[in-house]
C-alpha cells in the first residue's frame, strides 16, 4: 500500500494572543506547526503501513522552511518527504495550490491512497483535498472519523454528515480528508528523529521545472481567486428597553422577535 | 484550571544555541550521528510531548492524590500510560549509551528534557527521572549480569526506580544507616525500614527496582560501612522474567504539603527474611557510587527550581497583562490599565524574568560542564570543567530551589487574591516547590557542603577553577562598552566574594561553629554571583545581535533580545548591591548565633 500524505506548515494559532487594548491577535513570535489534522492524516496512514506494508511519502508546498515539517513528518513514521518550494508558487488560493499538489502526485505515479487533513487551522477553507481529487479525477471521501476496513483494493471509512455518519466503500485509488477523531498522533520516536535530522535523510526539494509547469498556471498568477481584504466584521448593538405592564412588554418582545425572524 | 505551564521555546533556544552553542557537542565523538538540528528537534518535540502528555496530568494528579490501600498505593488515571509513553518513546534515557536501550543524547539534552518535563507535570516526571538515576547506578556500577536483566527494562518504563536511602533515624546522616545486608550465596537478605522513599510503591510499572542503601554485616560502623544494592518489588529470574514477592512492603504513605500525585512512601525490607538484594559495586563503597545518582538529583533540583520559577512567572505575567485594575499614576493612558502598567508589579516580574533566565542558563551551563568534562579530547579541559561542576553543584541545588520558593511567592503577589486561590496554579507551585530546598539535602547541608568541602578538597582546586572562570569572562568583556558599569560592579564583587571565601575557608579550620553560622548567607551570595554573570553574558550576546542587525529585527525579536539587557542592568545593578553587603554580613566577627543560649531562644 503506497499512500501520499498532503502536509501544510501553519502558524500555531493556540499560541496567538489577542491585544487586551487593541483586540488584535498577536502572530509575532508564533511558531510554526504541521496542521493538525495534517498529523492525524500521517498517523492514518502510518498505520495502514504498518498493517499492510507499503510506503507512506509525505508532500508540502511551503518556503524553504517548511522542510521543518517533512522532517517532523519522517519522525513522525513517512519514509519519504517532498517539499514543493518555488518563488512562483507563493500567493496560491487552493485552486493553485491543488494543481500544484496535482501536479507533484502526478510525478509521483504510483500510489494507492491520498490522505489529507480535514482542514487547515489558517485558512479554514477544508477546499484542497477535495479540489486535489477532482483535479486527479479520484473519488473522495471527506469528514473521515473512522477507517472501518482497508485492504489492498478497497477502504470502507466513516464520515462525518450534519445530523450523524456515512459508511462509504470505495475502491482504491481514493482520496480521503480526515478529521481529529480519527485517531491519537503519536509522537516521534528518538530513532527516527536522528534519522530525519541527518543530512541523509530521505528528502526531495521540486521546483516548477521539476513539475514540468510555468510561472503563470501557479501561485498568485495561477490562482482563480484573489483577496481583496481581510477585515474583522463589526457589530452595531442597538438596545431598547421596553417598558410598560409585564402582559404587555412580552407582547411586544413576542412581536418584535417574530419581526425579526428570530423565532 | 485552564492550561498551567507555560514555556517560552525562545528563551531555551536562546541560551541553549546563543550562548552555549550546545550544538558544538555534536563534534564530540561520542555525539557524531547527532546534528545541532537534532538537538533543536529535540527541544521542539519535548515540548510537544510535554503539553500533550504530561500537562494533563498536573490538576489531575493534585485533584486525586494517591490512594494506599492494602499495602497498595494507586495513582491518578493517565499516570500509567504516561509513563509508559516516556519509556516508549525513548524519553527515560535519552541520554544514556544506545548499549541498554539510551537514545545516545549528550547529557544536557537530559537536563533540558526535564526542565520541560517537570514544568508540565512535576510528579510524573519524578518516576521518570528516578528511573533513569537507578538505572544509570547499575549500569555505571553493577555486573554485566544486572545491567543486562535490569537496565533495559527500566529505561524503556516497564519498570522503575528509587533510590532508597534515608531511615528513620538517618536523614540527613546517612553514617546512621540500620538495614543490614547477609550474605547469603550469590546475593544477600536484606532487613530494614526506610522512609520518605518516592515512588517506592505504585501501580504504573510492572516491577519497581530499589537501589538501597545498606550495611553488611560486619562491616565498619559510620559511612565507611555502606554498600548499595538492587533490591526488586518482585524477584527476576535469570531469563528475565518476574518471579515471587520479595518481601519489599509499603507500610504506608505519607501525607505532604504539596507533591499530592507523587507518592512518599514507608517501606519495610525483609520482614519476613525473605527480601533478597544484589551487591551493586563494591562492598562498603556504596555511599561514594550512590553520590553519582546523588548528584545527578541535586542538578536535577536545579532544574524543577528553575522551570516551576519559569512557569510561575509566565502565569503571572499573562495574568498581569490582561488584568485591567487602577488607574496609571503618570496619566499616561485613561481609564483602567492593565496592573502590568503599575511599576510595583513591573519591578516583581521584572525581578522574577532575571531570576529565572539566570538560573536557566546557571543550570543549563552546569549541565553543559558535565558534557565537556566527559567528553573533550583535551584533558586539561576536562579536568577544568570537572572541577566546576563539582564546585557548582552544591549553589545550583541549594541558590534555585530557595530563588525557586520566592518567585513563586511573588507571583502570588503578582496575582492579588487570585494567586492564593486554586483557580490558578501558583499556590500549588508555592506548596510543592517547598520540597525542593530540604530533599536531595537541604540548603543548609548545600551549604556546608560548598564551605567544608567543596572550597577546600584538592587545595581547593575547583574554589580556584570557579574564581578563574568569573575572571576569564570579565577579561574577555573588558572592551564590552554597553555593560562597562555593570561588569565593573560584577569585578568588584567577584573580588570581595574571593576575600570573604578565603576568611570564610580559614575560619572553617579555626572557628568551625562560626564560619558554619554563615555558610547559608555565603551560598547564596555565590548564586547571586553567578546570575549576574550569566544574565551580563546574554545581555551581551543580545546587544551584540542587536547592532548587528541594526536594528532591523522584527519587533518581537528586537523586544526579546531588549528584555535580556534590561534583566541583567537590573539585576546586578540592584541585587549585586545587596549581595555585597550579604558578603560583608559573612565575614561578620558578631557571634550572637552561637554565643546565644539555647534557653534564650
Amino acid at each position: 500500500m503506497d499512500i501520499i500524505v498532503m502536509v501544510k506548515q501553519v502558524p500555531d494559532t493556540t499560541e496567538v494572543k489577542i491585544d487586551p487594548k487593541t483586540g488584535n491577535l498577536i502572530r509575532e513570535g508564533v511558531e510554526s506547526i504541521i496542521n493538525p489534522d495534517d498529523r492525524n492524516a500521517i498517523e492514518a496512514a502510518v498505520q495502514i503501513k504498518e498493517s499492510l506494508g507499503g510506503s507512506v511519502t509525505v508532500v508540502s508546498m511551503g518556503p524553504p522552511q517548511a522542510i521543518d515539517a517533512i522532517t517532523e513528518a519522517l519522525a513522525l513514521g513517512a519514509d519519504r518527504g517532498i517539499l514543493l518550494s518555488d518563488r512562483c508558487f507563493a500567493g496560491a488560493d487552493t485552486w493553485a495550490t491543488s494543481f500544484t499538489l496535482g501536479k507533484a502526485v502526478e510525478k509521483i505515479n504510483d500510489y494507492d491512497l491520498i490522505i489529507c487533513g480535514h482542514q487547515a487551522i489558517d485558512g479554514d477553507t477544508a477546499q484542497v483535498g477535495p479540489q486535489l481529487a477532482e483535479y486527479l479525477d479520484l473519488p473522495q471521501i471527506t469528514y473521515v472519523t473512522g477507517i472501518e476496513k482497508i485492504t489492498e483494493d478497497l477502504i470502507v471509512a466513516r464520515r462525518l454528515v450534519e445530523h450523524g455518519y456515512e459508511r462509504i466503500e470505495c475502491p482504491l485509488p481514493v482520496l480521503i480528508t480526515v478529521m481529529k477523531e480519527l485517531n491519537q498522533p503519536r509522537f516521534a520516536r528518538f530513532d527516527r528523529l536522528i534519522d530525519a535530522c541527518q543530512e541523509t535523510a530521505p528528502i526531495e526539494i521540486w521546483n516548477a521545472a521539476d513539475l514540468g509547469v510555468k510561472a503563470y498556471q501557479v501561485g498568485l498568477q495561477g490562482s482563480l481567486t484573489n483577496v481583496v481584504e481581510t477585515f474583522a466584521p463589526k457589530f452595531k448593538r442597538k438596545g431598547e428597553i421596553l417598558e410598560g405592564a409585564p402582559q404587555e412588554v412580552v407582547e411586544t418582545l413576542l412581536m418584535k422577535l417574530k419581526e425579526n425572524n428570530l423565532i | 484550571m485552564a492550561e498551567h505551564y507555560k514555556v517560552r521555546e525562545e528563551d531555551l533556544l536562546f541560551i541553549l544555541n546563543e550562548e552555549l552553542h550546545y550544538g558544538d557537542l555534536c563534534n564530540y565523538d561520542r555525539y557524531k550521528e547527532l546534528s545541532p538540528e537534532t538537538l533543536d528537534m529535540l527541544v521542539k518535540e519535548a515540548i510537544r510531548f510535554a503539553k500533550g502528555v504530561l500537562e494533563p496530568l498536573q490538576s489531575e494528579g493534585e485533584k486525586h492524590g494517591v490512594r494506599f490501600e492494602n499495602g497498595k498505593v494507586y495513582l491518578a488515571p493517565g499516570f500509567r500510560e504516561a509513563f509508559r509513553l516516556c519509556g516508549e518513546n525513548g524519553w527515560i534515557a535519552a541520554a544514556r549509551d544506545t548499549t541498554y536501550g539510551g537514545m545516545g543524547f549528550p547529557h544536557m539534552m537530559r537536563i533540558v528534557i526535564n526542565d520541560i518535563f517537570y514544568g508540565a507535570c512535576l510528579c510524573m516526571n519524578f518516576l521518570s527521572s528516578l528511573t533513569h538515576g537507578a538505572g544509570h547506578l547499575i549500569e555505571s556500577f553493577g555486573s554485566e549480569k544486572l545491567k543486562e536483566l535490569f537496565v533495559p527494562q527500566m529505561y524503556g518504563g516497564k519498570w522503575s526506580g528509587t533510590m532508597a536511602l534515608t531511615e528513620p533515624g538517618a536523614g540527613s546522616s546517612l553514617g546512621n544507616i540500620k538495614t543490614t545486608a547477609r550474605r547469603e550465596g550469590d546475593h544477600f537478605k536484606i532487613k530494614g525500614t526506610k522512609q520518605f522513599i518516592t515512588y517506592a510503591e505504585h501501580d504504573l510499572a510492572e516491577n519497581i527496582i530499589h537501589l538501597l542503601l545498606a550495611r553488611i554485616e560486619g562491616a565498619p560502623e559510620g559511612t565507611r560501612g555502606i554498600s548499595l544494592f538492587v533490591v526488586p518489588k518482585i524477584r527476576v529470574n535469570d531469563d528475565g522474567t518476574l518471579g515471587e514477592p520479595n518481601d519489599v512492603i509499603c507500610a504506608g504513605v505519607e501525607q505532604k504539603m504539596g507533591l499530592h500525585a507523587s507518592p512518599t512512601c514507608l517501606m519495610s525490607f525483609g520482614e519476613n527474611d525473605e527480601c533478597i538484594g544484589y551487591l551493586c559495586g563494591e562492598e562498603n563503597r556504596g555511599l561514594s557510587h550512590m553520590f553519582q545518582m546523588m548528584n545527578e538529583a541535586r542538578i536535577n533540583i536545579g532544574v524543577c527550581s528553575t522551570t516551576v520559577a519559569s512557569t510561575a512567572y509566565l502565569n503571572a505575567l499573562e495574568y498581569c497583562r490582561t488584568r485591567l485594575q487602577g488607574r496609571d499614576l503618570a496619566k499616561r493612558k485613561e481609564g483602567e490599565v492593565p496592573i502590568i502598567d503599575h511599576p510595583d508589579v513591573r519591578r516583581m516580574l521584572l525581578w522574577m524574568k532575571a531570576m529565572v533566565d539566570g538560573m536557566r542558563s546557571m543550570v543549563y551551563a552546569t549541565a553543559y560542564f558535565v558534557d565537556i568534562a566527559n567528553e573533550d579530547p583535551d584533558e586539561s579541559k576536562r579536568k577544568r570543567y570537572g572541577l566546576l561542576l563539582d564546585f557548582m553543584t552544591p549553589i545550583v541545588k541549594g541558590y534555585c530551589a530557595d530563588m525557586c520558593f520566592r518567585v513563586c511567592e511573588t507571583a502570588i503577589q503578582c496575582l492579588g487574591g487570585y494567586g492564593y486561590c486554586k483557580d490558578y496554579p501558583l499556590e500549588q507551585y508555592l506548596r510543592d516547590s517547598k520540597i525542593f530546598s530540604i530533599f536531595e539535602g537541604t540548603s543548609g547541608i548545600q551549604s556546608l557542603d560548598l564551605l567544608g568541602r567543596k572550597m577546600r578538597i584538592h587545595s581547593g582546586e575547583g574554589y580556584k577553577a570557579f574564581i578563574e572562570e568569573l575572571n576569564l569572562f570579565l577579561r574577555e568583556n573588558n572592551g564590552s562598552h554597553r555593560f562597562t558599569r555593570e561588569l565593573d560592579i560584577l569585578k568588584g564583587a567577584v573580588e570581595r566574594l574571593k576575600h570573604v571565601s578565603d576568611v570564610m575557608i580559614r575560619r572553617m579550620d579555626l572557628d568551625p561553629l562560626q564560619a558554619a553560622s554563615y555558610s547559608y548567607p555565603l551560598l547564596r551570595c555565590y548564586g547571586d554571583i553567578i546570575l549576574a554573570w550569566r544574565l551580563l553574558d546574554m545581555g551581551i550576546i543580545a546587544d551584540e545581535a542587536l547592532s548587528k542587525t541594526g536594528g532591523s529585527n522584527k519587533s518581537a525579536k528586537k523586544s526579546f533580545y531588549q528584555g535580556k539587557i534590561f534583566q541583567a542592568t537590573y539585576f546586578v545593578d540592584t541585587i549585586l548591591r545587596q549581595t555585597l553587603s550579604r558578603l560583608d554580613m559573612c565575614a561578620r566577627e558578631g557571634r550572637e548565633i552561637i554565643e546565644i543560649p539555647d534557653e534564650c531562644f
